[in-house]
This record gives C-alpha cells, structure tokens and sequence, in this order.
C-alpha cells in the first residue's frame, strides 16, 4: 500500500471537503457567527455593566443611615456638607438587608462630649461586602470621615498655634507612568492568548468531526478507501479544511474584537485610557502563532475524530478540548513574560499562549518564538502521522 | 478477471472467510450466495482492498490486492448495499469528486458522468443534493460514482437491497450492459432468485468457506449434500 503523499490527490480531497464544510451549517456558526458576535458581546456588555455601576455611585448621592444621627450634629453636617449622601432614617439593623441604604454609620453615645475633650471617638460604618456598591459607598464613606478626622487635627494644631503642615512631611503623587499602549496591550496579552486558542480549537471541531467520523458515520469512507489513493492523501486533504476553518475562526475572533476595542476602548479596560497599536512584523508573527495553535489543534482533532466510531462519540470526546485550553492560560495568567520558565515554551498550547502575550506587548523574543514554531511544529507532525495512521488501521476504521 | 485463492480473513478469534477459492471471467456475472454472516461483505471488502486478507491472496485484473493494492483500486468499482453518499454535495459533484481521485480530466469526466446519469435515469436528479434523494436514487448514485472510472472489474455487494422493483429492474438492466461490456462482476446476494436470474455461475457460501459452486444447473443437481443451507436460500426467493 503506497502511503506517499500526493500533493495533486490531497488538493482534490481539501476542495471537496472545504466545499462540504461550506454548506454545513454548523461549520457557519462554529466558525463565523459565534467569533464574531461572542467577543464583542462579552467585552463590551460585560464591563459596561461595571462601569455603569461606578458611574451610579460616582455621579448619584446615595443612601447612608446614620444611627445616633441626633448625638453627633457635627459629623452629620459634615456629611452632609460633602454633598455625596442622602442621610436617611431607617433602623440600622436591617437598613442594608432592606436596601434602604448602603452603608450604615454608629455613632457612640458619647461622641460629641469625647470630641471635645479630644479623645478618640469609636465609629462603626456597616456594609455589606458581598454587594459592589456597597462596598464603593463604604469608600466614600470612609474617605469622607478621614476628611473629617483631618479638618479636626488641622482645628486643633491651629488653635495651638501650630501650622497643620507639621503633619505631612510627605507630599505623595502616586503617577502612572505606563503609556496608553501599555495599559491597553498587557490587558490584550492577557485576554488574547485565551481568545485565539479557544477559536483556533473551536472554529475546526465540526470540520474535524465531519470529515473523520462524519465519513464513517455516513458510509462514505469505505468508498473512498477503495480510490487509489494513499491514505496520507486522504488525511493531509482533510486536515488541511480542519486548519483553515480553525484559522479562519481565529481571525474573525481577531476581528470582532479589534471593532470591540476600536469602538469602545474605555470599556475593555475599566477606568484607564487605553490604546493599542501592533506593527507589521508582530502582526505576521502572530499570525504565525496562531496558525501553530490551529495547525495543533487541527491534527488532534483530527487524530482523535477519526479514531472514533460516529458523530455523537467524537463530539463526546472533543467538546473538553475547548475547556481544556482554559488550563494553559491560567497557567500563564499571572507569569510576566520576564519570568517564564523556558520549558513553557516547550508545552503545546501554551507555549502559543506565551508567545502570543510576548507579542501582544511588543517583546519580541527570538528564542522563545523559535521554540514556539519547532516544538509546535514537532507536535503536528506527531498527531498529523497518528491521524493518518488511524486512517490505515482496520479496526479503526470499522469499530462497530 | 477475478482469481481468489486460498482467501482467509480473521478478525481477532472469528474465521469471517476460510480459505475461499474462486474465478470470474470477463463477460461473466458471479454470483456469491450465502446467508447472513457468511462472509459476503468480507470477502468483497478484501477484493476492494478495503481490508487487508490474513492469509491467501486475490488476483484482481491482473494485480495482486496484497502487493499492488492501489493497481486494484484503479480497476474496481466496489458497490455496497449500505453505503452512503455526501449529503450536502449534488450527484454530480458526489461522482465527479471520485472521478477526479481516479484521476479523470475534465471533459472525460463531464461526458461519462452524463452517459452514466443516462443510463442510471438520473438526469432530472444530476445537480440536487442527495441529501433528500429516496433509497433506490442514492443507491443509483453509489453506482455511478463506483464506475465513474470505467473499471474493468465490479464488486457488487448486494446491491439492490432494499430497493423497489422499478428500482431493481434498472439496475439489474444496468449489470447486465456492464456484462456486454466484457466487464467482471462478482455480484453477492442472500436470496437465490435474484442470483438464478443475474447470474452465470455462483458460489454458495456458508460459514466463510464455500460449499458447492458451478452454474446453477450444476448446483441443483448436487443439492442433497447441502440440503438444510439449500432450502433455506430457496426460502429466499420468497421474501
Ligand atoms: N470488522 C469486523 N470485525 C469483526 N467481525 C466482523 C467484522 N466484519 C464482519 N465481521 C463478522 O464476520 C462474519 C461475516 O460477516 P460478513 O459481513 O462478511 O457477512 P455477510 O455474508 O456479508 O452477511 P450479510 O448478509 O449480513 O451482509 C460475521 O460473523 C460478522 O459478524
Ligand atoms: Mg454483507
């Protein structure tokens, strides 16, 4: 039996199979509808809702209990001086569970008296930690009592007639010195990797499943194995569909989000102006990165959908491999490219992963990009070679 | 020209074919007649080269189908009862995507696809989707796309199961052109009736092994010594 490739046979076999999987319709939405519509969706709806929320909180007064209001009459005009609350009356045990307010502060009986005999006064603020506006009102809460303590200090010193400076040897400016590039590519290095592998592994799982199983499934592949044709023409051809449907996937996921970023960039990066910019060599090394994540998604779709009997158990075996990438990625989530361990890049998948993050930020490492093409490419060899073996074996090809 | 000699095939403790023997000429029918299980499909599939034999050898069109596999496949057509089609792509892009595997150019293979079509009665049908094609116009279109290539030599592994008798009627018609032709066919059945009326001479099959073979005149005469598989074939012709 001749297993020799033909580039001619695996051509014939690629275009009939790529015209199949353009007439599935679950290859559309595998590989089209669901990149392009899920990433924006998620990165622009997702923190929008957060940041409406901060904008609520920022922008509105809200409620706030003061219980003891009547024993503390300086605290509460300074409260209310800050023009951040509404000082409601409720009972402070349940005000919060109640959502009649959103923190609520206790004043000991006997505040005012220990504020003028210049001793310090206890005072409680109660929130709920589990709800995020709460949380933010108990900020603004604290910050405005902090004020308060410190409009105190500066009223005694001066009626000791010492300057209030005396207080504050340090003047600190905490500056973010990041540029906008930065902020916005170490928040792409962080959600790109996970994007592209999970599309790169996605966008080809039908076409994987279709052209392998599917064609045992249907009762097409014992008549295509009686065509002269070498087994390996046969696995090349149909590989080949699972990698451009891959890639195609992972570069329309490029695309929804790059529109995601254009058009809203506050809202993928909550709170900081964020731009992100790519020259053309990242661009092309990228693009070689993810199609070493297609290409080794691809052969073990492939490996793995022909060694199954039908469409329901390769389906069954493959689905995980989309939660699976998952793992990688919070392997290298909280690793700074400098960091990284050299065998990382040895690792498939995550090597893809590192790369993609290194480029992203614009650190371009010869050495890791090298080990991140052999070691990839020694990987789809190995599947590649496994697939078209499984293509020869009998008891592959007739488990039922 | 078939020649099978000494064919065996395993699979893991199970003996599917033993040590069968048998020729077929050109312009010449076989028949392979046995119950279910026998090893029809099995040996057909070896001659198809779809499975490797355990032991013995076929001579297929001159070509050996263990050493000169893909010399085989060039001169067989291999129909089977239950196989299937590309649902998504028309008959015509189901047979032309064979034609081109066997390495038809072009206009060759536009012209043969049209002929076959027309002798098939699939013309209307050529360029649908089988998706929703009825059983008898699917298994029309397996027999196109398995001959596309002209092959001197036809498996036909019990090729109109299933079908109604309009669909049975053309393609027996068809056999019996592909016969004229000087073609080879080896045609595997379970009910005698349709063997006695296609077929020049048969082999009886029966746990792998055959047991009687000649025309089917010869057969009846030697029928007591295999009575009880005999009478249930007969049975056959009447289901
Ligand atoms: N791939 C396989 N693995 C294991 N056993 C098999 C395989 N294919 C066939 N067999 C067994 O080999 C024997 C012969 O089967 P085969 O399909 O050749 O019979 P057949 O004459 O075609 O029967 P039918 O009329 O039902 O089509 C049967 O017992 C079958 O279960
Ligand atoms: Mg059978």
């Amino acid at each position: 039996m001749s297993q020799s490739l033909n580039f001619r046979h695996a051509w014939i076999v690629f275009t009939k199979e790529l015209s199949d999987t353009i007439r599935d319709r679950r290859t559309w939405w595998a590989m089209i509808i669901l990149p392009i519509v899920i990433i924006p969706l998620m990165t622009l709806i997702g923190p929008r809702a957060a940041i409406k929320q901060i904008e609520d909180v920022r922008r509105t007064k809200s409620n706030v209990v003061v219980a003891g209001a009547e024993r503390a009459p300086t605290l509460v005009q300074f409260l209310e001086a800050s023009g951040q609350f509404n000082l409601v009356t409720a009972d402070p045990a349940t005000a919060i569970k109640d959502r009649q307010a959103l923190a609520v502060v206790y004043v000991p009986a006997d505040f005012e008296d220990r504020l003028r005999q210049e001793k310090p006064a206890q005072v409680r603020v109660a929130f709920d930690a589990s709800d995020q506006k709460s949380s933010m009102v108990q900020e603004k809460v604290a910050r405005i009592l902090i004020a308060f303590s410190q409009a105190t200090v500066t009223a005694r010193l001066q009626a000791r007639g010492y300057d209030p400076n005396l207080l504050t040897p340090l003047a600190i400016n905490v500056e973010n010195v990041a540029p906008k590039e930065q902020m916005g590519a170490s928040f792409l290095g962080m959600i790109l990797p996970m994007l592209m592998a999970m599309w790169s592994a996605t966008g080809g799982l039908y076409a994987a499943i279709d052209v392998a199983a599917g064609e045992k499934e249907r009762g097409t592949l014992e008549a295509i194995l009686t065509v002269p044709v070498s087994r390996m023409s046969l696995a090349v051809g149909k590989y080949l569909v699972v990698v451009v449907s891959s890639l195609i996937a992972a570069a329309i996921s490029l695309v929804g989000f790059a529109v995601a970023f254009k058009v809203s960039p506050v809202s993928m990066v909550p709170g900081q102006a964020a731009t992100f910019s790519l020259t053309a060599t990242q661009i092309g090394l990228i693009f070689l990165v993810a199609l070493t994540l297609s290409a080794f998604f691809a052969a073990v779709e492939l490996a793995v959908s022909s060694f199954a009997r039908g469409f329901r158990e390769a389906q069954t075996y493959l689905t995980p491999i989309t939660f699976i990438v998952i793992i990688p990625w919070i392997l290298t989530q909280f690793v700074s490219p400098a960091d990284i361990p050299g065998w990382y890049y040895m690792v498939p998948v995550m090597n893809g992963m590192m790369a993609f993050k290194e480029l992203v930020m614009g650190l371009v490492n010869p050495a890791h990009i090298r080990d991140t093409l052999v070691f990839s490419a020694i990987y789809v060899v190995v599947a590649l070679r496994l697939a078209g073996r499984l293509f020869q074996r009998e008891s592959v090809l007739f488990r039922s | 020209m078939v020649e099978v000699q000494g064919l065996t095939k395993r699979f893991n403790n199970l003996t599917a074919v033993d040590g069968v023997s048998f020729a077929a000429r050109p312009g010449e029918i076989f028949g392979l007649l046995g119950e279910n299980g026998a090893g029809k499909t099995t040996t057909l599939r070896v001659l198809a080269t779809v499975l490797a034999p355990t032991s013995g050898d076929a001579v297929v069109n001159g070509f050996s189908v263990t050493r000169e596999a893909q010399k085989v496949r060039a001169s067989i057509g291999f129909v089977s009862s239950d196989a299937g089609l590309y649902d998504r792509l028309t008959a015509r892009e189901n047979v032309a995507y064979f034609g081109r595997l066997h390495g038809l150019p072009g206009p060759t293979l536009t012209k043969r696809i049209d002929v076959l079509f027309a002798w098939l009665d699939l013309k209307d049908a050529a360029d649908r989707r089988v998706g929703k094609f009825s059983k008898g116009m699917k298994q029309k279109v397996c027999i196109a796309r398995a001959l596309v290539h002209d092959p001197p030599v036809m498996l036909l592994d019990e090729p109109t199961a299933g079908l109604d008798v309009t669909a049975i009627h053309a393609v027996d018609e068809f056999i019996l052109r592909a016969k004229r032709e000087g073609k080879t066919i080896i045609f595997s059945s379970h009910i005698m009736s349709e063997v006695e009326k296609l077929c020049d001479r048969v082999a009886i099959i029966h746990h792998g092994s055959i047991i009687a073979a000649g025309t089917m005149d010869e057969l009846m005469a030697k029928r007591e010594r295999f009575e009880d598989v005999f009478l249930r074939l007969i049975g056959g012709r009447h289901q």
